[in-house]
């Protein structure tokens, strides 16, 4: 009952975060429309709705496909062609290990429900333009349309965000993926799960939750930092301020090696800190969807 | 007792703790102050920083150093330290405390007390056995013998000054008692803790070599600026009191105040004094008026509780009280002519006139007694009255000058004299100045006064000592003679004009008061019979009390000689309605200072140091400590992560808040916000007053929305929205015209909302009172219940119906009539706009046509109501509406057009 609760309140936020997207508003302040999400002109004749050009009848085609509206304008028999129109396959992951699950005060999401809010968001915007949608998770399924909307949005929430399915994706050519996590392995770890995305010709947007401590690292005095899985042993500091430096250097580096990384492998790299509004993140997400290609 | 220069400590043991301090110091320095808990996810980039010695294994020092100081802070706190303690007696010898409580020991109660409890406590702390002597004798006598201390302190918290003076002649008797009691001991510690003030030299000489025989005497003494002072009886003065302070220590000067008290505590008069070193003796005059010095109570020394520093003033210095004989068959001339009102003008300006007939003032025992010629009585109570000391004013007139009788000062010609009339040679007289012997000598003598009837004396050898004034021929004008302990005066003339114009001059009255003074005198020396009962007592500190139940009356003929004592105490005396005042100090009362070598005394000052315990101030300073080492632990644990930024801005703006907090309120209660004046004054608006009847103030809003709308359409004036108000609590000076529907159960106006109306009815604001009932209302006899009390309460000049060549009826459209939905009610202006400060211009116009009612429209500009006369008065009120705001905006510009008719025909004369 409670989870259904927190749930509802998730769909909430994210309901409010996907409201500045408004189906095709997107789509219409962009120049081009193929530079949008979703249902879009591929620029040739192909399946599709959207009319792309009449062409004199050959002889090889159907006759139904001929166009009598126009062919009664003249003498000769017209093809009505359409554009081809494609919908693209994106695939979520959302981190679910136990480092997502950290906050540093009561009034910020944790990491993964910032996470799981933005794919949410994102989900809402991308159905609204009609795209295939799936949650990189067990059940491995694409879906469309609002009911497909309603199953990634519960797939997102429960996905238990393990992250073996990243490591043996094995989608199709050209999916997209949006992996939504704190990135916080080793450099060299993520480096060999991204080549093995590469080379199925998958490409797509990290998108790297960050605690405001964990940026700021605004701890002072004796402080014990424990280990969010409790795996690891705690680690006594006699005055974090003093290793507030040094830390703040190796932050650096290791967000550097994850642009670098993302970069060479046809990522895209989108830091979100919780303590910002999460529309931020969504709309860097739909920019990096929509002019990333 | 163990002492470290001027600081003592009571409990020396718990001082060992202080050895503890190293261990502690070991302590704290092994005890490293917990750290805080977080969670951290990228605890692996952490990892790879070297743990390096930043990990402390202890407390800083400084905060070591803290808590050491906080502990050793507990622990000498917990040593008990006294700062200067009190010189310890030797020996275990009784404590003997003669304490002055009289008045003059009032004046230093505190000091004294405190003084005594120190020495009390001391001994009680040391197990000795304590007595008290005080030397203003009681009523009752004590048990004297040595106590425990405590009951000595019981005794001294119970004890409270008296009035009376000390008695040390008594208190050898005492002494004595108490050392000749059983168990008594032979020698004691003894301090006098004395008030300064020698009562009988010889005396204290005495009881001071009767208190150094049995032990070491300590006399304290008040300091020379805290010596007793004491204020004698005043005495009258042309201009007011002369009042004598007299004090007992004249080494030093000093200064104070005199303050003269009312009945009910007011201060009348309060005058500054000053001593000059070496002077004893000062004097001042409290400056008064008659009038305000006959209300003085008391005249006391500001500041200073003490009963010898009071005068409680009784019957002798306050208004006479006169008694007016009526006649028996009641007064029946003309009132201005009558000699009883004459009378009554005149003694009424300094004294309490009762009028009433014989019998009725006697009984109230009045100071003096006036009979004009009409009241005149020969009654036997009367030669009484004047016998026992009453004062008896007589008039002269025609019934005393057809027959004497024998309350007279002097035998009586029969017949009287008329000057300057028509059948006599004289002219009227004026009066001769005043022989010195007379009361009335320096009186200034108006050269007009003319006296042209008066009964003559018989004379007589004795005639000459009597006469007060005469006539210019030598003639007695008035006479007076001494009856018992009383006195007859007679005027010559009568009280009233018809004689002669004296009682018309300012002379009469001021005649009159020199006579009243006899009274005064008089009433505090009454029989000698009788006794006089206490009804208010004066405690020592100056204060007057309930007296003692059980206070025997002091016998009227003892009364002049008796001085304040137990059984007499100072206060106000009662002898039926006469009042008299026992005061401490008598008049020419003198007050020395106590020996200074009196035999076998040393002396000390009273208020010497202090001892001062310092348990209190060290454990709350500890206890302060305690909680900011608290605030340092919690910070340490990084609880609280923004303590040094958070502490000094957190109370840097509570300060700050609690400075504004008031100012700002105040100012925000004061003045309206820029945006509510710019609404209103950067637009011409016109506005109603809501009435809180929703549909009363729908339509008057609908109205003037309707008449702002024509006033657009058809002149200069472009209104906007028009604006309700509320009368009580909104400002109207933004409006220049007030549309008020008067209801007829209108709440009456605050004094506030008349006064903000007033002042915008003279700033030339105009407001429209509609009654919305046709007019029945007004110009009928019965007043509008609504209306009238606003009128009331405003400042409204007289009115009148509007006339015909009103401005009103010109300022836009030229109009006969001023409808509204009603017709035919009349419209009420402004009597004498001219008299106005308005410069002509009405400030209000009242009717009753409900003119909002014809302007009233909707928001698509439908008519909301329909109108008696149709659309033709629709539109004459319409006119009429525009009428009134160029009237309300430009007052009586239009009041030329008055002569129009006259410019035009002489315009027309010109070929």
């Amino acid at each position: 009952m409670l989870k259904r609760d927190r749930f509802l309140t998730l769909r909430q936020a994210a309901d409010q975060a996907a409201a500045p997207f408004p189906a095709l508003m997107v789509e219409a302040d962009q120049i081009a429309a193929s530079l949008s999400v979703g249902i879009h002109g591929r620029r040739r004749a192909g399946l599709g709705e959207g009319f792309w050009q009449y062409r004199p009848y050959h002889h090889e085609d159907p006759a139904s496909a001929i166009d009598w509206r126009r062919s009664a304008q003249g003498d000769h028999v017209y093809v009505r062609e359409t554009e081809w129109e494609i919908a693209h396959a994106v695939w979520f992951w959302r981190d679910g290990r136990p480092g997502m699950d950290v906050r540093s005060t009561d009034t910020l999401q944790t990491k993964k429900d910032r996470a799981t809010l933005c794919l949410m968001a994102l989900a809402k915007v991308l159905e609204r333009g009609g795209e295939r949608l799936g949650v990189l998770d067990e059940t491995r399924r694409l879906t469309q349309g609002r009911a497909g909307l309603e199953q990634v949005c519960h797939g997102l929430y429960d996905s238990a965000g393990a992250i073996e399915p990243v490591e043996r994706a094995g989608l199709n050519r050209h999916s997209r993926v949006i992996l939504a996590s704190d990135f916080l392995d080793p450099p060299d770890v993520w480096a060999r799960r991204l080549k093995s995305l590469q080379k199925e010709h998958v490409s797509g947007v990290l998108l790297r939750l960050i605690d405001p401590s964990e940026d700021d690292f605004p701890f002072i005095g004796r402080t014990r930092f424990r280990d969010p899985s409790g795996a690891d042993q705690p680690l006594l500091l006699g005055d974090a301020r003093e290793a507030r430096a040094d830390y703040h250097a190796r932050w650096q580096r290791h967000g550097e090696a994850l642009q670098a990384l993302a970069h060479g492998h046809g990522f895209q790299l989108i830091t979100h800190r919780s303590d910002r509004p999460a529309t931020q993140a969504v709309m860097a997400l739909h920019a990096c969807l929509s002019g990333g290609r | 007792m163990f002492a470290l220069g001027p600081l003592g400590f009571t409990a020396p043991l718990a001082l060992m703790g202080l050895l503890s301090l190293p261990i502690l110091y070991w302590l704290l320095r092994a005890t490293p102050p917990a750290p805080k808990d977080v969670v951290f996810a990228p605890l692996a980039l952490l990892r790879q920083i070297a743990p390096t010695k930043q990990n402390p294994k202890s407390a800083p020092l400084w905060l070591v150093i803290f808590r050491l100081l906080l502990a050793a802070l507990i622990i000498i706190a917990l040593a008990r330290p006294v700062w200067r303690p009190e010189a310890e007696l030797a020996g275990d010898a009784p404590l003997l405390i003669v304490i002055d409580n009289d008045w003059a020991g009032a004046q230093n109660w505190a000091r004294i007390s405190r003084e005594a409890r120190a020495r009390l406590e001391g001994a009680a702390l040391s197990g000795r056995q304590a007595a008290l002597i005080w030397t203003a004798p009681n009523r009752q006598a004590r048990d004297l013998r040595f106590v425990d201390p405590r009951d000595a302190l019981d005794e001294l918290a119970a004890m409270t000054p008296k009035s009376w003076t000390s008695q040390r002649r008594l208190n050898s008797d005492d002494l004595t008692a108490l050392f000749e009691g059983p168990n008594a001991p032979r020698r004691a510690d003894i301090y006098w803790i004395s008030n300064g003030l020698s009562q009988d030299d010889d005396a204290e000489r005495a009881f001071a070599s009767a208190l150094s025989a049995h032990g070491p005497l300590h006399l304290i003494q008040p300091e020379a600026i805290h010596a007793p002072l004491g204020i004698l009886p005043p005495l009258p003065r042309p201009e007011g009191l002369e009042v004598q302070i007299v004090r007992a220590d004249s080494r030093q000067a000093q200064s104070g105040a005199v303050l003269a008290l009312a009945e009910d505590g007011r201060a009348l008069a309060r005058q500054g004094f000053s001593f000059t070193a070496g002077e004893t003796r000062t004097q001042i005059t409290l400056t008064l008026p008659l009038d305000l010095r006959n209300r003085i109570r008391q005249i006391r020394l500001d500041g200073i509780a003490s009963a010898g520093a009071v005068q409680i003033m009784d019957d002798a210095w306050r208004r006479p009280r006169l008694g007016l004989i009526t006649p028996e068959g009641g007064d029946d001339s003309q009132p201005l002519l009558s000699d009883l009102y004459y009378a009554e003008e005149a003694f009424s300006l300094f004294g309490e006139v009762t009028q009433a007939d014989l019998t009725t003032l006697l009984e109230s025992q009045p100071s003096a007694l006036i009979m004009v010629d009409a009241a005149r009585s020969e009654d036997e109570r009367l030669s009484a009255y004047v016998e026992a000391g009453g004062v008896l004013i007589r008039f002269a007139g025609p019934r005393l000058a057809a027959r004497g009788d024998n309350l007279l000062p002097t035998p009586l010609r029969t017949g009287g004299r008329l000057l300057g009339g028509a059948l006599a040679w004289d002219e009227p007289q004026s009066l001769a100045p005043f022989s010195d012997d007379s009361p009335f000598a320096g009186l200034v003598l108006p050269a007009d006064v003319r006296i042209t009837h008066q009964v003559l004396a018989e004379p007589g050898p004795a005639m000459e000592a009597r006469v007060w004034a005469r006539l210019e021929d030598g003639t007695p004008l008035v006479t007076a003679d001494r009856r018992g302990e009383g006195w007859i005066v007679l005027f010559h003339i009568s009280a009233g004009p018809e004689w002669s114009n004296l009682p018309l001059s300012g002379l009469f009255p001021q005649m009159l008061r020199r006579i009243s003074a006899l009274a005064q005198s008089g009433a505090s020396a009454p029989s000698g019979d009788g006794a006089w009962h206490i009804t208010q007592m004066l405690n020592g500190f100056g204060q007057l009390t309930d007296p003692h139940a059980d206070l025997n009356p002091i016998p009227a003929s003892l009364f002049a000689k008796t001085t304040p004592s137990a059984t007499t105490p100072p206060g106000l005396y009662e002898l039926g309605s006469a009042q008299s005042a026992l005061n401490v100090l008598p008049v020419r009362a003198q007050l020395s200072p106590l020996a200074r070598n009196l035999p076998g005394a040393l002396y000390e000052n009273l208020d010497g140091v202090e001892s001062v315990r310092l348990i209190g101030p060290l454990l709350i300073l500890a206890g302060l400590m305690l909680a900011l080492d608290g605030l340092i632990a919690l910070t340490f644990g990084g609880h609280l992560p923004k303590l040094a930024k958070f502490v000094p801005g957190a109370s840097a703006a509570l300060l700050v808040a609690t400075l504004l907090l008031p100012v700002s309120h105040d100012a925000k209660a004061q003045e309206l916000s820029e945006d509510y004046v710019l609404d209103r004054a950067l637009e011409v608006r016109l506005a109603y007053v809501q009435t809180g009847v929703d549909d009363i103030d729908r339509m008057s809003e609908a109205g003037l929305s309707g008449l702002s709308f024509e006033l657009t359409r058809r002149s200069a004036i472009e209104p906007g929205e028009p604006r309700g108000i509320n009368i009580e609590t909104d400002p109207i000076l933004f409006y220049p015209l007030l549309y008020w529907p008067v209801l007829r159960d209108a709440p009456a106006l605050s004094p506030e909302t008349a006064h903000k109306i007033t002042a915008y009815l003279q700033t030339g604001g105009l407001i429209v009172f509609d009654t919305r009932d046709a007019g029945q209302s007004l110009g009928v006899n019965e007043p509008h219940p609504g209306l009238a009390p606003i009128l009331d309460a405003i400042d409204v000049p007289a009115l009148s119906r509007i006339p015909a060549d009103h401005v009103l009826g010109r300022t836009f459209y030229l109009l006969s009539e001023y409808p509204g939905r009603l017709s035919g009610g009349e419209v009420w202006v402004e009597a004498d706009p001219d008299g106005s400060s308005r410069d002509g211009t009405s400030g209000v116009v009242i009717g009753g046509a409900d003119w909002a009612g014809a302007w009233a429209v909707d928001t698509r500009g439908r008519a909301l109501a329909a109108v008696e006369g149709g659309e033709y008065q629709r539109e004459i009120a319409y006119r009429f509406g525009v009428n009134l705001a160029m009237y309300a905006l430009t007052g009586n510009y239009k009041a030329d057009q008055v002569h129009v008719p006259a410019i035009l025909e002489r315009l027309g004369e010109q070929p």
